[in-house]
């Protein structure tokens, strides 16, 4: 039986949710299944409900709870400024149960050290420990889990853009950042492990390809220079040239509003030949749903969510451009998309 | 808690897949913006008329509380079940029938965003003026079963003065057609005026005839700072005693201005008090009524009045006004924004005397009391703050708020311009209105005589507000 640990630690922040249900106006998972516990707010009261005792955890709290992507729109709406998705995390933590979809995803990290259950040897290990390196390097390239198992073309992408600036980083490629372990709410033992692996090797900065990777390691920031691999491109000066294509960008919930990071996309979409925005772009983007733990447990509500953002590109005639290996996933399942890495090593003169 | 053949009937009326029974959903069903929660016994996402006809009479059979509910933004207790019983999810009825704007008029399912209406309305150049706080995510239907309003009230009313007609289900399940779709109306009672601000407790309103007017060409707004509340409120009866019609008139205290400018960065001058006036109408005369609104203003004794008419800039300023409410939330560490008090209102040129007497009141029990509103009708906002797991902090709330309506009471003024009675305000709304309450307990019982439609609210309430709390201190 859980003590609620997490949410008492978070009382306060719940008390000053007011109930006004602005977070409903632009909530994707509400605006699908509009219900009341399907809003941000909605989560806030059950959250309550938990804290207080007046409702015990049953199938149905537990589904309603995970049943969001922790997007973070709701509290782009929020004029109280409740951390809604923190909120909601907090009362993940302090649930004793688990869906038997999100149970899969923990027996697989156990089993095969992936989300996925996707043995080892089907890991793509292109660009070796250090690609193009001969020498010991202090900069590393994580290489997550989607593009180790799922998406082997980022990450050949990514390789191949490193060697043709000639950067020689360290690739770090086996271990999962145990991302989807902490979105479901359990705790995720993999970052200990993996900081201070990196730290004994030397690693002063990071570069990730996954925005849900680089979250993960935020508890390390002080420690190692996390960056984007948009913003470590934005950052070199890249001759490229025009990619012929009409663009769209997609800003991922995790790499927008988690990490405030807008503008290195934007910028190397520019120098490949422009692009078109969303109609919701930046701080106030649609989510596609294409978080692990999300998509797994509620297929056809993330399937939604991407058809809605792939149907905008198409009306507007252009291809989904993603900066996050999750987006770029799901979204290709429902229309044209390109991830900003392949993008990049394409247009690289 | 129903019984299994009760359950049963219903699943035959509208399918298994509509109807919410699980903890977790029906729990989230009972709340809305207010300080109360009580769970429903059952859901019901509805989606027509004919559903809610039979529904109505299986209730009415055995004798089962049905609470009507949009999107849950009352601020009063309103949606709030607290016999239990059935509430009917009215979201899924949000078709908007017809837009007929050569007979300036629209029909709408009540489940349609006041917000998403007014988009489409644009398009014809066309508008349903309330304007709401939360237009952006409450029901047509819920704010005619409030007589909601907001800003815009001084110049162009609340929703009542908008309902030509409506289609209601009453308790046995009788399908009635109230009103018309004609402009004026002289036909005998008005009887779809009666259910406007009736709170689900007389009938299931299914589908609405709106008036609507054309939009304005232009729109302008002053801000003008004061270094007190009460000279703010002077400008405000200045501008009303003036002539000229504002289509908006909002004032904000330095409790507010601070706590929307620390959530949302609106940037508003942090003075004692600040008047927001808007002006409407053609573009060659918005420059020279803005220009007399901001003299208005200077003589009164403001400092820096500044307009614009930049569209965004007027969006921003606004966002900010109806952020009042929530944000201060944020305004102390333990402080937390309550829903107490909210939306008196008093005769204009009493707005200087009000608000000066709620700055005492707070004083008096050591809380803390924003202060806002359209001071330009005369309806003014108060929001209590209080840190609600302290001792004792309930109580004392409860108390201020007692003080704060027998004051608006005495200045003739009414304990609610626009969210309607539910619980919070019953308690003060039967003293205002003691001598109405006798007919108002008549109409009732003839039209609900099982009293099953949202039972013990308004004039049935008894007792304590503090109770059916959704915060820590439970009953």
């Amino acid at each position: 039986m859980s003590e609620m640990k997490h949410l008492k630690q978070i009382q306060h922040e719940l008390m000053c949710c007011t109930g006004c249900g602005y977070c409903k106006k632009s909530c994707p998972t509400f605006d699908i299944l509009s219900t009341e516990a399907d809003s941000g707010r909605g989560k806030v009261f059950i959250s309550y409900g938990m804290l207080s005792g007046e409702i015990k955890e049953d199938s149905s709290v537990i589904e309603a709870l995970q049943n969001c992507p922790l997007c973070g729109r709701c509290e782009k709406d929020c004029p109280s400024l409740v951390r809604i998705s923190d909120i909601i995390h907090a009362a993940r933590r302090d649930t004793d149960d688990i869906l038997p979809a999100h149970q899969t995803i923990l027996d697989n990290m156990t089993s095969h050290g992936n989300p996925f259950g996707v043995g080892k040897k089907k890991a793509y290990a292109g660009g070796g420990a250090a690609a193009g390196a001969t020498e010991t390097v202090n900069v590393a390239y994580f290489s997550g889990c989607m593009e180790n198992y799922l998406e082997h073309g980022l990450k050949k992408a990514v390789i191949s853009i490193f060697g043709k600036i000639g950067m020689k980083v360290a690739v770090v490629d086996k271990e999962c950042c145990g991302n989807p372990v902490d979105i479901i709410g359990r705790e995720n033992h993999q970052m200990k492990k993996l900081g201070k692996e990196l730290d004994d090797n030397g690693i002063k900065k990071i570069i990730f390809s996954c925005p849900s990777c680089m979250q993960s390691f935020l508890p390390f920031k002080e420690k190692f220079k996390l960056v984007h691999i948009s913003e470590f491109l934005e950052g070199m000066d890249l001759n490229m040239k025009n990619s012929g294509m009409k663009l769209i960008y997609h800003d991922s919930s995790v790499l927008g509003r988690k990490l405030g990071i807008y503008d290195a996309p934007r910028k190397l979409l520019e120098k490949a030949g422009g692009f078109v925005e969303f109609d919701e772009n930046k701080e106030l983007s649609q989510c596609c749903g294409s978080d692990i733990a999300f998509r797994e447990a509620f297929s056809g509500t993330a399937g939604k969510m991407a058809e809605r953002i792939a149907e905008e590109a198409k009306e507007k005639n252009t291809t989904i451009v993603t900066a996050s290996p999750h987006c770029y996933h799901h979204l290709k399942k429902y229309g044209d998309v390109i991830d900003l890495v392949e993008l990049v090593d394409r247009c690289l003169q | 808690m129903l019984s299994g053949a009760v359950l049963e009937d219903i699943k035959g009326i509208v399918g298994e897949g509509d109807i919410i029974t699980s903890v977790a959903k029906l729990y989230s069903y009972g709340f809305d913006a207010s300080i109360h929660h009580h769970m429903p016994d059952i859901v019901i996402r509805i989606h027509n008329t004919q559903e809610i006809s039979k529904i109505m009479r299986l209730a009415n059979e055995h004798g089962i509380p049905v609470i009507a509910r949009g999107s849950g933004t009352a601020l009063s207790g309103q949606a709030i079940p607290i016999k239990g019983g059935i509430v009917l999810d009215m979201m899924p009825m949000n078709k908007i029938k017809e837009i007929r704007v050569e007979d300036l008029y629209c029909v709408v399912e009540p489940g349609v965003i006041y917000g998403k209406l007014n988009l489409e309305l644009a398009k014809k150049k066309f508008f349903f003026p309330p304007s709401p706080g939360s237009g952006d995510v409450c029901t047509v239907g819920g704010m005619v079963a409030t007589n909601a309003s907001g800003m815009r009230a001084i110049r162009y009313g609340a929703t009542r003065d908008y309902v030509l007609g409506m289609e209601v289900v009453l308790s046995d399940g009788s399908v009635a057609h109230f009103g018309t779709r004609t402009i004026k109306n002289s036909s005998g009672y008005q009887l779809e005026k009666l259910m406007v601000g009736s709170e689900g407790t007389l009938g299931i309103i299914t589908e609405i005839t709106f008036r609507i007017i054309p939009l304005p060409e232009k729109r302008a707004i002053a801000v003008a700072p004061f270094d007190s509340l009460e000279k703010a409120g002077q400008g405000v009866s200045n501008i009303i005693a003036s002539g000229l019609l504002p289509s908006a008139l909002e004032i904000m205290d330095i409790v507010c201005i601070k706590a929307v400018n620390k959530s949302m960065d609106i940037g508003l001058p942090e003075n004692e008090a600040i008047i927001l006036a808007e002006v409407d109408g053609e573009k060659e005369v918005i420059k020279r009524k803005i220009q007399h609104m901001a003299e208005i203003c200077r003589k009164s004794g403001a400092d820096n009045v500044d307009f614009t008419d930049d569209e965004e800039e007027m969006l921003n300023l606004w966002r900010g006004r109806k952020g009042v409410l929530p944000s201060l939330s944020r305004y102390g560490e333990d402080m937390i924004s309550v829903s107490l008090a909210d939306d008196m209102s008093v005769p204009i040129s009493k707005i200087p005397v009000a608000v000066k007497k709620f700055q005492e009141i707070a004083k008096k029990y050591g809380i803390i009391i924003g202060t806002y509103g359209h001071a330009g009708d005369g309806n003014l906002h108060t929001k209590v703050l209080i840190n609600p797991l302290m001792d004792g902090s309930w109580e004392s709330a409860e108390k201020a708020v007692d003080e704060i309506y027998r004051t608006v009471i005495a200045l003739q003024g009414t304990v609610s311009g626009e969210h309607g009675i539910g619980i919070s305000k019953a308690p003060w709304m039967q003293i205002e209105r003691k001598d109405s309450l006798g007919v108002m307990d008549e109409i009732k019982r003839a039209i609900d005589p099982k009293n099953i439609m949202n039972p013990g609210k308004i004039m049935q309430w008894k007792g304590s507000i503090i109770s059916y709390l959704r915060y820590p201190k439970h009953e």
